[in-house]
């Protein structure tokens, strides 16, 4: 059989897949117009029987002898109906709470990153805020961090009693929640350079820490109105941030410290990896911008707010402690037969790292 | 040589998937631009600083601020571009050859490289080096060491060559190619030898206005590429060093000839691609190596070379 | 990669199909228009958000509602600010509406589509990839400090010239890559509508077997002829058909794109079995070099020798 007669009996049936994805393309399904035997689950059966000949046509193209050009137009045609058959999967919701729940706690409490960057991050807020209580010891460590400026519009806002309306509360919410998650954010995606991420994470740990040490000091002008103010969204707040950075710290760690993977595939696993830390700490920032939207800044009594952080830090600590804590500790403890081999067993292949062949591992 | 199993896949291609195919050949072949073309940059580019350094050093122990010092500054920095403008093409020469060679090698030699450029030394440094005003404008601003800025001599004429130049490299953009790749004779005197002016006649001529567009469009990429990496090193000073200011003499005799050239090395990566690109457009290119290698698949070696010498 | 396979913008994808096919990729030159329309839509779709926003507001009751319309121009800011990539990615099959426009699509490295995490890591990872951000202010007064503005995008580049599918960072950690996303393509067929041809290939020799090489090559110098000139065309048959015309014993003025032609067309296009072609005015020609004296021999001899079934 020659080529021309070959093309000229496949021509019809990649016409038709053109046609296909025309439709899919243009609309993401069929359209209505279209024969009966393209729609629903006919078509689909009818689509992807098109695509898998064009794809033998293609695998024989060679032995065919298909000229250049008709093997280009092959390669593009697969292409195209290749994108149409695999499909992106839409958000599915229960995947999230399923994400939310399961996967973000385990993977926060298992990982060592979102130790080191909350032990950074409370650590230097923590000594920080010693530093700027302590005027004695440390003079002018407030002042070198926020600046007298700073220092002289943070007493001024909270020199008046909390007071405030929800005119008030709601855009402070919004605003909130664009402001500071938007700064998680950022300092996820620098810790892709990691030393960026580390640097805003200590950058608010030390600022944060000396505003609430000089804040404590027992002559500072409106003290009590500013741990009025802080109270009741300090915890969800100070561990997102912590988070974020966690999160940030494990997608930059992917590159260096690969564990036995291509660099690449590592940075690739740690990124997905990072992604429910992250939106954890988005999640609690949007609950921290709530409540500094609209409790922290009401006149409330000081009680109401304590008991609200007192209920939020319970909150997490159940969220990283009872959710995050392995599932498989208790089903599985070891015995005595572990770790000695049975003489009927066999010997595990040694495991490939990686796809290729020493190319690879250069 | 296997003429159709080149190293660059010769295909029919767009401009944008030229500029991606450039930074995937300076993946390829960094030898081509870190040493082919910073061997022959960094002559011309001591050359420039030589004669326009003094404009900057002198104003420096004034001052960079005052109002005097700005229009001096412009002035070095309007000429220092013109200048790398100018001799970008002729700083280019090693690496045009080695890319060129590299269609068709794996990895060309650079002693290969070298006998070539120097065997068409006279021709391509006539060409590109005189008559495409690289070095008549050095010698100019030589002239004019330490005399204070003028309109005309500093405003007007820059502006005239910059015109003219920008004329005809968009006209005749692959002269360099030509010279250098296809090694055709500036001048003959019999009829029938394809000259560099009637090669480049025949070449240019039916895509002058596609020639212009593009040449028009890479301009403006190579721009916004030259604001891009002067800025990240300005960054990159400033980030280690925790200084920000820009009128200081590192910058102006550093950092910006240093942006410049990078940006000309990119041009000529860039040129060379759009010259193979013009060749499959115009000439088939792509079918003529087809056709040729398998003439010397069928027949041995290239039989119509054979019968032209054994005529000659 | 293999050392050895040609340079270009493509990359093999294995379906489950088992199947390879080449995606043409999508590199920084085609990536930034997309990025530009983006950038101008995502602020569009703000600006008109908002002052959708502050009309409804002042519509309705400016006292009661205003504050949540405040609430919510700032979470629309927020989301559509950070999230408009990975919204449109995932809803659209890897396609944001810039990317729409200049036809180019995310997808796996392996060549499956792309789902919400990865789209979500790479949307956020591109402030990285835009790095260093530039600050104008920095060229005005070097004493305000820098504010950055204006990203420079270097990591990206620099980050795409050095991986082999062209991916920046965010791309790299999402494990995705950018192809440029196949439109309608028409399948181009040489038709042969020149009746010479078919007369022609009938005189080739039977026991001239045409190799794998040499059917390519006739196809890409079929499929390209069009668009070359028909002296070009000569030109670049010569190197293959004179050789041939020896072989063939043809005539020597046999024109070499019309035998190339007819090589395709008896490759390609003839039945092996069909009955000579209808030569109409063309019947009597003969191409061989032989035929003129062959046919004077049979004359001659059919006047003299009566049998002239024995000399054929």
């Amino acid at each position: 059989m020659n080529v021309a007669a070959l093309l000229e009996n496949r021509r019809d049936q990649w016409a038709e897949l053109e046609l296909f994805c025309d439709a899919l393309e243009k609309r993401g399904k069929v359209s209505a117009s279209m024969a009966a035997n393209y729609q629903g689950s006919q078509g689909i059966a009818r689509f992807s029987a098109l695509y898998r000949s064009a794809c033998a046509d293609l695998a024989l193209a060679d032995a065919y002898q298909l000229p250049p050009a008709t093997v280009t137009y092959l390669h593009r045609l697969i292409a195209r109906s290749h994108n149409q058959l695999y499909r992106a999967n839409r958000f599915e919701p229960a995947r999230w709470v399923d994400m939310m729940f399961y996967d973000a706690p385990q993977q926060i409490f298992a990982d060592p990153c979102v130790k080191i960057a909350s032990i950074v991050f409370f650590g230097l807020f923590a000594l920080a805020m010693y530093m700027g209580r302590n005027d004695v010891l440390f003079p002018g460590f407030v002042e070198a961090i926020i600046g007298s400026a700073g220092i002289e519009q943070m007493e001024e806002s909270f020199e008046q009693p909390l007071s405030g309306s929800l005119n008030h509360y709601v855009p402070m919410a919004g605003f909130y929640i664009m402001h500071n998650t938007g700064i998680g954010l950022r300092c996820f995606v620098f810790g892709l350079l990691i030393l960026p991420c580390l640097y805003v994470l200590s950058f608010n740990a030390i600022y944060l820490g000396a505003a609430f040490g000089y804040m404590a000091r027992p002559d500072a002008v409106g003290g009590d109105n500013f741990f009025h103010f802080v109270t009741a969204h300090g915890p969800f707040e100070l561990t997102a941030i912590a988070l974020a950075g966690g999160a940030g710290l494990r997608l930059g760690v992917g590159f260096f410290r690969t564990c036995g993977l291509m660099r690449m595939e590592s940075l690739r696993e740690s990124a997905m990896r990072a992604v429910p830390i992250m939106a954890a700490s988005a999640a609690l920032f949007c609950m921290a911008a709530f409540t500094e939207g609209f409790l922290s800044p009401s006149p409330a009594p000081y009680i109401v707010k304590a008991a609200w952080a007192v209920l939020s830090s319970g909150l997490i600590s159940f969220y990283f402690v009872v959710l995050g804590f392995p599932r498989d500790a208790f089903t599985r403890t070891p015995t005595a037969n572990d770790g000695q081999p049975s003489p009927f067993g066999f010997e595990d292949p040694p495991e490939l790292t990686g796809s290729g062949g020493p190319n690879d591992a250069a | 040589m296997q003429l159709d199993q080149t190293h660059v896949k010769v295909r029919l291609r767009t401009m944008a998937e030229i500029g991606d195919l450039a930074l995937i050949m300076v993946r390829r072949y960094p030898a081509a631009i870190l040493v082919g073309f910073a061997t022959g940059a960094v002559f011309w580019a001591l050359l420039d600083l030589l004669v326009l350094a003094w404009i900057p050093i002198t104003e420096s122990s004034y001052g960079l601020d005052d109002e005097e010092a700005v229009w001096e500054i412009i002035r070095y920095l309007a000429w220092m571009g013109l200048l790398v403008m100018l001799q970008a093409p002729v700083a280019g020469v090693l690496s045009t050859l080695y890319l060129g060679l590299a269609v068709f090698e794996q990895r060309p030699t650079w002693a290969s490289v070298r006998t070539e450029a120097k065997r068409g030394f006279k021709r391509w440094f006539w060409k590109l080096g005189i008559v495409r005003f690289a070095l008549p404008p050095v010698i100019f601003l030589a002239c004019r060491w330490g005399q204070p800025a003028s309109g005309f001599w500093d405003a007007f004429v820059p502006l005239v060559i910059l015109l003219w130049v920008s004329l005809v490299r968009a006209s005749s953009p692959f002269m360099p190619e030509i010279l250098l790749l296809e090694q055709c004779p500036i001048r003959s005197k019999s009829p029938d030898v394809i000259t560099a002016s009637r090669r480049s006649k025949s070449l240019h001529g039916p895509m002058a206005g596609d020639l212009s567009g593009r040449f028009i469009s890479v301009s403006c990429v190579l721009v916004i590429l030259l604001f891009s990496i002067g800025y990240s090193l300005l960054w990159a000073r400033g980030i280690s060093f925790g200084r920000w200011d820009v009128m200081n003499l590192f910058v102006l005799l550093v950092i910006y000839p240093f942006s410049l050239w990078c940006v000309a090395g990119i041009s000529v990566m860039v040129r060379i691609l759009n010259y193979l690109d013009c060749r499959i457009r115009l000439e088939g290119w792509e079918v003529e190596l087809a056709v040729r290698a398998e003439a010397m698949r069928q027949f041995g070696e290239e039989p119509l070379a054979v019968a032209t010498e054994a005529a000659s | 990669m293999p050392s050895h396979s040609p340079l270009d913008t493509t990359i093999a994808v294995v379906t489950p199909e088992n199947i390879a096919f080449d995606y043409q990729l999508a590199g920084p030159f085609r990536r930034m228009p997309a990025y530009l329309i983006d950038l101008l839509v995502r602020w569009a779709a703000i600006v008109i958000l908002v002052v959708l926003a502050f009309f409804i507001g002042l519509l309705i009751n400016i006292q009661t509602l205003g504050p949540f319309v405040i609430a919510g121009m700032f979470l629309t800011y927020f989301v559509i600010s950070w999230f408009y990539g990975t919204v449109m990615e995932t809803f659209f099959n890897g396609r944001t509406i810039g990317k729409w426009a200049c036809g180019i699509r995310v997808i796996d490295v392996d060549g499956r589509p792309i789902n919400g995490r990865r789209a979500f890591v790479r949307n956020l990872l591109r402030i990285v990839d835009l790095f260093p951000m530039a600050a104008p202010g920095i060229f005005v007064d070097s004493d305000i400090p820098p504010v950055f503005i204006i990203p420079t995008g270097l990591v990206g580049l620099i980050a795409m010239m050095s991986t082999k599918r062209l991916q920046r960072l965010g791309d790299l950690a999402a494990g995705t890559m950018v192809i440029i996303d196949q439109r309608s393509w028409r399948l181009p067929v040489a038709k042969v509508d020149d009746a010479r041809v078919p007369a022609l290939a009938s005189f080739i020799p039977a026991d001239y077997r045409i190799s794998r090489s040499m059917a390519r090559t006739l196809a890409v110098y079929a499929e390209r002829r069009h668009y070359l000139t028909p002296a070009r065309r000569r030109e670049v048959a010569r190197h293959l058909i004179i050789p041939l015309i020896d072989r063939f014993e043809f005539r020597s003025d046999i024109d070499p794109d019309l035998l190339m032609y007819a090589l395709y067309y008896k490759t390609f296009l003839a039945e092996s079995s069909a009955e000579l072609p209808d030569l109409g005015s063309l019947a009597g020609y003969s191409p061989l070099r032989s035929s003129v004296a062959e046919v004077m021999v049979d004359e001659a001899t059919d006047a003299e020798i009566p049998i002239a079934g024995v000399v054929e």
